[in-house]
Parts: structure tokens; sequence; C-alpha cells
């Protein structure tokens, strides 16, 4: 019975040791899975830019300067971008803020507006130097940072949008130059580009950080919520926002939640009746009684007829490169 | 005075006369035994402690005394004497201290979009420096968050 015992350990050993000695010493690496952890990377290894050099790239993007004159900041921004290059539309993007009502941090944005500026300025150097494949990969890339920065509130989605302008302006003479690989390669790369936010997304997930933040000060107990406040009387005038009964403040509050309603349903209407309404909500707003509404309401009027451009200008530009690599397709 | 010559001075005879107080016998005892103490011991040397600590110790309180004096007197302006200002280059600027840059908070790119475009681009550029301004913390109830202000 030891010898019928030992027979099946032995075989059932032989059988594992053929699979095990195939095996990979190191499982393979499957990249990163958050992509702002990435793009954190890359702000970590931004340039410190002077204010010559901050005139500098502006004047370039202009068109005022050749981008040869850049070549200095163009040097320091190779790790950044490179850095930023390595994601992926597939790549998911959480950049985890921890939600404070108007406190809420965003330090991402000033750093993700300047890395991708360094990137679209990078496209150019390729484009002039007639790279065009790199230049492609670069406002790609550039615009996969507008897409990842465009995650929530408002003012995320404005820094996406005016990454997108900068871009586009980079883009839009490139495609004349572009040889059918090229414009294949564009094309293929525009269509894996995340979806933008719309604007109604972008208002009610800032109505909902306000909102969340705010109501257990005026729902709740007034003294308490004074206590939690204290030392923000000049920003939120303590008095005209916690002051009157609970029945009060709780209006104050409801009210304050409605108008961003009224403004995620004045998104929903024809492109021909938006701009008036949002308009006439934005002067309410100016105008508004409650202490609420007049200070946390953003511009949203002029947010949406920016955000609209953008939509339009997009549109236009992903169909510019679909139909040049279709006629380029032709004729080959 | 010793010279035994005879004088013929009355004074002279006089003073040559006297003869000097003899000794007495006690007296050379005293200082047989007062020699006989001194013996060993270097005349005029005086002890190792007071030979090598009174001198150091003299120094030392001269040495506390000038740094009291420094301190008190040297370093302090001299109100007699003019003040001297020395100037840095450049620093006769009469701009205003640029104003205090707000953090990057929802609250402060809310007020930049209210403000208009260029409000909103410029905060952005401050915002991409290396080091962010601070953000002071308020905590109240185990809660942390950005204050507004």
């Amino acid at each position: 019975m030891d010898y019928v015992r030992i027979t099946i350990l032995i075989a059932f050993f032989s059988l594992l040791a053929g699979p095990l000695c195939g095996e990979e010493p190191f499982a393979a690496d499957e990249g990163p899975s958050n992509a702002a952890l990435v793009y954190w990377q890359a702000f970590a290894m931004l340039p410190e830019l002077d204010t010559e050099e901050t005139q500098l790239l502006a004047q370039v993007e202009s068109g005022d300067k050749p981008v040869a004159a850049a070549k200095a900041i163009l040097s320091r921004s190779g790790m950044a971008n490179s850095l930023a290059k390595s994601v992926t539309p597939k790549t998911d993007c959480r950049w985890d803020l921890i939600k404070s009502g108007p406190g809420t941090l965003l330090p991402h944005l000033g750093k993700a507006r300047l890395l991708a500026r360094l990137m679209v300025l990078q496209a150019r150097a390729d484009a002039a130097a007639g790279n065009s494949s790199a230049a492609v990969d670069q406002l790609t890339a550039a615009l996969l940072v507008a897409r990842n920065v465009d995650e929530g509130v408002l003012i995320q989605m404005l820094v996406g949008d005016a990454i997108e302008s900068l871009t586009l302006a980079a883009a839009e003479p490139l495609v004349a130059k572009l040889d059918a690989k090229a414009l294949d390669q564009f094309a293929d790369a525009l269509s894996q580009l995340p979806p933008r936010t719309t604007v109604a997304q972008a208002i009610a997930y800032e109505r909902d950080v306000f909102g969340l933040w705010l109501r257990p000060f005026l729902t709740g107990d007034a003294e308490k919520a004074r206590a939690m406040l204290a030392g923000d009387d000049n920003t939120f005038d303590i008095k005209g926002l916690l002051g009157g009964t609970k029945a009060e403040r709780t209006r104050r509050f409801d009210e304050f939640i409605s108008a961003y309603n009224k403004m995620i349903e004045a998104s929903k209407l024809p492109p021909e009746k938006i701009h008036a309404e949002f308009e006439r909500l934005e002067l309410a707003t100016t105008k508004s009684s409650n202490p609420l509404v007049r200070l946390l309401m953003p511009a949203v009027g002029r947010a949406n007829v920016r955000h609209a451009e953008v939509d339009k200008s997009m549109a236009k530009f992903e169909k510019t490169v679909k139909d040049a690599a279709n006629a380029a397709e032709r004729k080959d | 005075m010793n010279d035994d010559t005879p004088s013929h001075n009355p004074l002279e005879e006089q003073l040559s006369a006297l003869r000097p107080r003899q000794l007495s016998d006690g007296f050379a005892q005293r200082l047989g035994e007062r020699l006989e103490r001194q013996d060993g011991e270097p005349q005029g040397r005086r002890p190792l402690g007071t030979r090598f600590f009174l001198p150091v110790a003299a120094i030392a309180v001269l040495i506390l005394v000038a740094l009291w004096l420094v301190q008190n007197f040297a370093l302090r302006e001299n109100p007699l004497l003019p003040k001297q200002e020395i100037v840095m280059p450049g620093a006769e600027s009469h701009e205003p201290p640029p104003p205090q840059t707000p953090g990057p908070t929802l609250f402060a790119y809310s007020q930049a979009i209210a403000s208009g475009n260029d409000g909103l681009d410029e905060l952005l550029d401050r915002h991409a420096a290396t080091l962010l301004p601070d953000v002071p913390v308020k905590e109240s109830a185990g809660q942390r968050w950005p204050s507004i202000e």
C-alpha cells in the first residue's frame, strides 16, 4: 500500500512539473490602472517656466514666433511628455477629488493645461521637422489629456475645452500635409478618444459637490454650522447664509439646488434656444436674493457657449480628417 | 666707626664709645627655627593652586567682562552716529506687491470664470508652478477640508 501512495504522489507532482517549468518567472506588466497617477508623474517632471518663457510659449502658440525659438523649453519637457504619452485611451482616469464643497482642491488643472501646451509645442516642432507621424502622436496624446481632465465639475470641462482648442489650432494646418498613412493613424486615434463631458453632466456633478457639502450646514443645527464655518465670514457672508429659522435655511438650500436643476434643463434645449435661456438664467443668478445662488452659481452661460463652440470645432475636425483619409485611400 | 685711631673731636669720642645692643639668646634661636622651616621651599614661590588658577581666573573674568561690554555697547546702534542704509540695486521699485494668489479650489476657479477668461487663464498659469500657494485647512468634528478664504 505504501508503494501505491508513493507512486500516486510521484505521478501527481510529475503532472505539475510540466506546466510549472514552462511558466514565466515574472508576471507580465499590465500597465497602469489609473491614468491620473501617470499624469501626476508627468506633472512632477514639468519644467518650471519663468515669465519670459511663459510669454514665449504664448507667442509661439499665436504664431508670432517660430517654434524653433522655444527649443530650450522643449529640451526640458521631454520626460513629462514621454510619461503623458504612455497613457492609452483604454486606461481609466480617476482624479479622486476630495469633495469639500467650494473648497474642493483641483491642483491638477493648471498643471494639465501646461503639460498639454508643451505637448502641442512638441507636435509643432515635429511637424516643422517633417515628422508627421510623431506630430500626430503628440496631438492625439494632448487631446487625450483634454478628455481625461474633463471629468466632473464645470471648471474641469472648461480646461478640457481650452486644451482641445489649443490642439486643434495646431492640428488643422497639419492635415493638408499628412500622407494617407498618417491620416489613417489620425482618424483611428480620434475615434478611440473618450467622449466629451456634456454641460448637463458637469452642472449636475457640481450641484452634487456643493449640495452634499451644504446640506448639513443649512438643514442641520445652525450653531454647529457656524462653529464649523468660523473664519469664512468674508467669503460666505455667514449671517446671510445661516440666518433665519431652520425652515428658512432649508428653503434657501432647496432654491439653490433648484437653480442648478433649471440650468441642467436649459442645457438640453435645442441649440437655437439654449444660448438665450442660459443668458436669462445667468442674469437671474446675479440678481438673486439667495446668497447661495449669488456666491456659488458659476457663470454657466459662458461655459455653455464655449463648450458648444469646441463641440462644433472638434466634430468638424474629425470629419475633415476622415474625409481626407478616405480621399487619400481612393487616390491610392 | 670701627676705627681705633684716637680722635680729638669730643663728639667723635662720644660716638665711638657707643656700642650696638646685644641680641638676646632667644633671638638667635628663633632665627634658626625660621630658617629651618623655610628649607626645601624655594623662597618667594607661591602654592600651585595660586600660581595656576589665579591667573586663569583673572583672564576668564576679563574675557567675560569684555564680552558683556561688546554685547551691550559695541553692537548697539550708537544714537550719535548717523544711520547708514545700504540700498541694493533694483530695490527702488515702487510697484505694489503682487496680490495673493488664491489656492486651486473649486470656489477660486468659479470666481475666476465669473470674472472672464483672462482671469481664469492667469490663475491656471500661476497654478502650473511647482509650488502651489498654501491652502489653509479647517478642522472640525473630526473632518478636515480646505478653507475657501
